[in-house]
């Protein structure tokens, strides 16, 4: 039987093609999530290795809040007195404070601009002490020159190659304390991987101490044992002499803690790369079951003829599942191999979108193996259970009528099973978005399940009103609107060419022409299908749309969830632009805007100057740390309170601002309902460093209030200063406004003149602001719809793959058409036809279905994350004209090999 | 039931049993109320072991129905149809597929051999289906007499219309059935291949003891027979025995009237 199934596999290679290939490419993004977040994970394996290496035992202050953080800066700091009290501890070969803080780095050369540093992958730039391998316990290693010795630094050695610097070579450094410039004494390597793209500058630790704001104290303290001692021996000792609050661990576990502290976000990226996976692959089960569908239909003969000579229903079943078993295996094994060059790919997609990336080698691991052989193979067998199923069960009397096919299910059952499915999606979706659940994770496999319900629910019912549609889609004004694409198309083409022999170049030119020609040679497949869908092959064409709603509905719907994915992040990315248009209208006031892309954040000192500008009215920079109310880890804003009405205004229920810098508190209105607080109750408010503060609530804001995402719980940033002593004493955000009647231009040139000084700090003005914003919006858009572009490939792939069955199923049919005579040109413009009505129907669907999930998702967003709900008809009407040129080129290859057929073979096809 | 069809042959009660298949009032009724065609009224009718058989009838005679019931193909409204002494409207689906498979063959009109199997593989399917292996003295011996030679590692597309039918009719043969039905076997056949085949099918029974019934509504292919039955409006209408084409031709001429 196993033969009689590779046999039937091998005769309709051809026909299977697409659906391994949709296996194989769902699989591939599937694979791809794997091997990035696997590559991931190993380079920040790697560095953890580098940093716990050279480590025996590492000593650090307890975390107060019980953080698993590694974040050795948010530990209270170790003072410097401890590191002698432990040196003379036996065994103890070295003992080195640590110092670790974010910086800016930009070259200053003798002639020519600075230059700022930036680093590859979104690594940071870091400034760390070590003092020479004799005296610190670290994995640098010296490459030229000397170990940095007072106003000089160390550079590693990579960037000092990319910036072209070395020993003599001057640079500047913006730490906590602003700029300064240092000479650079030579290069160095950190461990083995060099840092994973991290760039390194490296102080004595003296003036770490005072450039990176921890003079007398370190974040850690690293131990290297005697010769002759253990690792495990000397943690023992070194914990007996510890005082209480303190604590020690091994350079293995500091290592591993490193790594670990980037899971989650890997777990992140893994999971919505994943997200998108899931939905190529749940495109693929409708193009897997379809093609099995249609397949079974057109061998129902020769299986009615083996249950009529006595097989069991049972052995026709498995031996069509073991077809679907076998292209399962073949697309996930080619898939798992594509899925490298897919995450090379997504790698290219995200650094093309201004995201990063670290450069790493790609892991192939068993684990992502085994995960695609049994998603691969398991999504196969799911989408081909029912049609095998159906398989399983024609009656043997089909042998013998004449034409009879596999009856597929009643319509009024799947009227019933597709109103079920999509009133179980609706009431998912309900409670996953307005019932509150308990964890983003419920919500979204809530909603998710919600939304693969309705679609197929969906995919069932449009069954019911594809002829309808089809039948209005198929007429005379459709070609009409497929024929003026085609030339809105072709008018493209001609820009294009214009485009390419105006830029001159001859890249551009090629460009250009390659551009043009393809552009026009749509055109004139749209024009031409157009006007053929005026007369007798768009009525045959129309027909054969309509012929078999069942098909047509499932090969339209997988096209239809692409766009009605695309329709959703259409909707919610327009609402986003538009609400935040509309409160830089209202609520943000600020001229300026001071931000920087780096992990350094940006120097108090650079607030102090901005607002020093004269004709700068107010200013009112933005930080956040981490703190405990009541026991619960909470991150607490700080913001300075004399100017921020000048740069967000904020909208209070009760009392405001005054007061702040007496160590008051601002909360949102949810948070003050929950714990019952009101306008001058006390709330005390754990720091890490200085411990249990009382705080007055000074102010309640609204919680519709859009800068609630800020921070639920606001303070003064003199009194966070205060409380956070030198850690975390950067600003990641700021504003200011311009006094009244000051002349913005040498305003704005007077704080560039500033910012020069701070590398990687920016400075906008609102339409700048709002662009930016929006232009990330676009950027996040572009990412999302990208990803749906391998559903969009998959169901291009259906469409194809549908049409190329059925003109096989209609070959007779096709031969008596052009046997009485009609031209291989209105056969071709039929099947044409018929394919643009098919992906039109699924394009109005998705487009249907992308604004309702749109406008629910967006009404059930709270007001503080969206205040303006808004459709982008542009973009809609954008969806129909993808859908149509998907069709047209879905149909591409079946249309000719319609228009091909020879007529006396095809009419003598049995 | 025995699994081995050579021992059943033997040992079946059947053997006390003239007929290698037959009915009991068999009555078929398609549809319901205004659209109802009764197909076949109260047949009844058995067919001998080791004759060649034609069911002979104009187009909705029930001809093609009788057979179908009989085979286990369809099922009868009333009445009773017996393969050996199984009364097959007492049989499971389950049971009919093992019936058809194990003790039925059948010869059908047109799209009779799996396309992506070779010639020998399509006779053997039954038994593959069984999960037996073939009786291989026996599958020489079929062999020899279907005269296949060296195309039995051919794919049916690689056969002539004939030879297909031939490889069907060995197919029928190979896992000795009690009986063979034939439903037109010689429909999609020019004259020559029609007259090789039913010279083989005629051959089979006298010479291996095969019983095969045959539909067909051509009196050339029914004269190859040994017993011609008639049916018309749903019931017998007499039948012949080592018929004559122009006594069959004669014989229909006169059913018209």
């Amino acid at each position: 039987m196993l033969k009689l199934s590779l046999r039937a596999l091998g005769q309709h290679k051809i026909r299977y093609a697409a659906a391994a290939f949709a296996v194989l490419l769902g699989v591939s993004f599937v694979v791809a999530s794997f091997v990035l977040a696997d590559s991931l994970r190993k380079v920040f394996e790697g560095i953890g290795d580098d940093i716990g290496d050279p480590i025996a035992v590492q000593v650090r202050a307890v975390d107060p809040f019980g953080r698993d953080a590694s974040i050795a800066n948010e530990r209270p700091p170790v003072p410097a007195a401890l590191l002698d009290e432990l040196a003379s501890v036996d065994g103890v070969a070295i003992a080195s404070g640590d110092i670790g803080r974010f910086v800016s780095l930009a070259t200053k050369p003798s002639s020519g601009e600075p230059e700022e540093v930036t680093p590859n992958g979104g690594a940071p730039i870091v400034g760390v002490n070590w003092d020479g391998p004799d005296a610190s316990v670290s994995a640098f290693t010296l490459v030229e020159g000397e170990s940095p010795r007072g106003q000089s630094v160390a550079i590693d050695v990579d960037t000092a190659a990319t910036y072209d610097l070395g020993p003599g070579s001057v640079v500047t450094v913006t730490g906590p304390a602003g700029p300064e410039d240092f000479d650079v004494s030579g290069t160095v390597r950190f461990g083995e991987e060099g840092g994973g793209g991290a760039i390194y500058v490296v102080f004595d630790t003296e003036t770490a101490g005072r450039f990176l704001g921890a003079a007398d104290t370190f974040d850690t303290i690293s131990f290297a044992a005697d010769e002759g001692v253990s690792d495990t021996q000397l943690l023992n000792r070194l914990t007996e002499a510890l005082p209480s609050g303190y604590e020690a661990v091994s350079g293995e576990q500091v290592g591993e803690e490193f790594t670990d502290s980037f899971g989650q976000i890997i777990g992140i990226i893994r999971g919505a790369l994943l997200g998108f996976a899931g939905v190529a692959l749940f495109v693929s089960t409708f193009i897997i079951s379809n093609t099995f569908a249609i397949i079974i239909g057109q061998r129902t003969r020769e299986l009615a003829m083996l249950r009529a000579i006595g097989a069991f229903p049972g052995q026709v079943f498995r031996a069509v599942i073991i077809e679907a078993a076998l292209i399962g295996l073949l697309g996930s094994v080619l898939g798992a191999l594509a899925g490298v060059g897919v995450a090379r790919l997504l790698v290219a997609l995200i650094t093309s979108q201004g995201g990063s990336f670290p450069d790493v080698p790609l892991v192939l691991s068993v684990r992502t193996w085994t995960v695609a052989v049994v998603v691969g193979m398991g999504v196969t067998l799911l989408s081909s259970l029912a049609p095998s199923w159906r398989a399983g069960r024609v009656s043997p009397m089909a042998a013998i009528r004449e034409s009879s096919s596999i009856r597929t299910s009643r319509p009024t059952r799947r009227l019933i099973l597709g109103a079920v499915l999509v009133a179980l999606g609706m009431a998912l979706m309900a409670i996953a978005l307005f019932g509150s659940p308990a964890s983003t994770v419920a919500l979204l496999s809530l909603a998710g399940v919600g939304a693969v319900l309705i679609f197929l629910g969906v995919a069932r019912l449009s069954a019911l009103f594809a002829r309808p549609v089809v039948d209005i889609l198929g007429r005379r004004w459709f070609a009409v609107v497929v024929a003026l694409l085609g030339v809105i198309v072709g008018l493209g083409g001609v820009a294009t060419a214009l485009g390419g022999v105006v830029s001159g170049s001859p890249g551009g030119i090629i460009a250009g022409v390659v551009g043009a020609a393809a552009l026009l040679a749509m055109a004139v497949a749209l024009v031409k299908t157009g006007r053929a869908g005026l007369g007798l092959p768009g009525t045959l064409g129309r027909e054969n749309a309509a012929r078999s709603p069942a098909r047509t509905a499932v090969t339209a719907s997988a096209l239809m969830i692409g766009l009605a994915l695309v329709g959703v992040a259409s909707v919610l990315g327009q609402s986003f632009k538009d609400s935040f248009v509309s409160q830089l209208g209202d609520t943000i006031t600020a001229d300026y805007f001071i931000s920087t892309d780096s992990f350094s954040g940006m120097s108090p000192a650079l607030s102090e100057q901005i607002a020093a500008l004269p004709d700068v009215d107010a200013v009112s920079f933005f930080r956040q740390g981490p703190v405990q109310v009541s026991g619960e880890n909470k991150t607490v804003a700080a913001v300075d309170p004399s100017g921020i009405d000048q740069v967000l205004r904020y909208t209070f229920v009760e009392g405001g601002w005054g007061g702040l810098d007496d160590n008051g508190l601002v909360i949102n209105q949810d948070v003050a309902r929950d714990r019952n607080l009101s306008v001058g109750d006390q709330i005390p408010i754990t720091f890490v460093l200085t411990g249990e503060q009382p705080f007055t609530v000074t102010g309640i804001f609204d919680s519709a209030e859009s800068f609630g995402r800020l921070g639920n719980w606001i303070i003064s940033r003199d009194v966070f200063r205060q409380n956070f002593g030198g850690q975390l004493d950067v600003d990641f955000f700021g504003g200011a406004s311009l006094a009244q009647g000051a002349d913005s231009d040498s305003v704005r040139a007077s704080i560039d003149e500033v910012i020069t000084a701070y590398p990687g700090v920016t400075v906008e003005d609102r339409v700048e602001f709002k662009a930016t914003q929006e232009s990330s919006i676009d950027q996040l858009l572009f990412v999302i719809n990208a990803l749906l572009v391998f559903s969009l490939i998959i169901a291009l792939l259906g469409i194809a793959n549908t049409m190329a069955l059925s003109v096989i199923e209609r070959t007779r049919e096709l031969g008596l058409v052009r046997a009485i005579g009609a031209s291989r040109h209105q056969v071709r413009a039929m099947v044409r036809w018929e394919s643009i009505v098919v992906s039109a129907f699924g394009a109005i669907l998705g487009i249907v279905l992308g604004v309702a999930f749109g406008l629910a998702i967006a009404s059930a967003l709270p007001q503080s994350v969206l205040t303006e709900v808004s459709v982008p008809v542009g973009t809609l009407v954008g969806l129909l004209v993808v859908g149509i040129i998907a069709g047209l080129l879905a149909s591409l290859w079946p249309a000719r090999r319609a228009a091909r057929l020879n007529v006396l073979e095809a009419i003598s096809y049995e | 039931m025995s699994s081995d069809p050579a021992a059943s042959a033997s040992s079946l009660p059947g053997q006390t049993v003239p007929f290698a298949a037959h009915t009991v009032a068999a009555t078929k009724v398609y549809g319901s109320g205004d659209t109802e065609v009764v197909a076949l009224r109260a047949v009844s009718i058995g067919f001998e072991r080791g004759v060649f058989s034609a069911i002979m009838g104009p187009s909705g005679s029930g001809k093609s129905t009788l057979m179908h019931t009989m085979a286990g193909l369809d099922e009868l409204t009333s009445g009773s149809t017996f393969v050996g002494d199984v009364d097959l409207t007492t049989l499971s689906e389950k049971q009919l597929t093992q019936l058809r498979r194990d003790r039925i063959g059948f010869v059908f009109q047109a799209f009779n051999l799996i396309p992506t199997l070779n010639a020998i593989e399509n006779m053997t399917l039954p038994m593959t289906l069984a999960g037996r292996s073939p009786d291989q003295a026996w599958l020489d011996e079929v062999v020899r007499t279907v005269g296949l030679g060296d195309r039995l590692k051919h794919r049916p597309s690689e056969l002539s219309g004939g030879q297909q039918q031939r490889v069907a009719v060995a197919r029928a043969l190979a896992s000795r059935p009690e009986i063979i039905f034939a439903d037109e076997p010689t429909g999609n056949l020019d004259s020559r291949s029609s007259g090789e085949i039913l010279e083989f099918m005629a051959h089979a029974t006298a010479t291996l003891g095969q019983t095969i019934v045959m539909v067909t509504h051509d009196p050339a292919a029914a004269s190859h027979a040994g017993r011609a039955v008639f049916l018309a409006d749903g019931q017998v209408d007499g039948e012949l025995r080592s018929p004559s084409a122009e006594a069959i031709l004669d014989r229909m001429k006169r059913m018209g009237d």
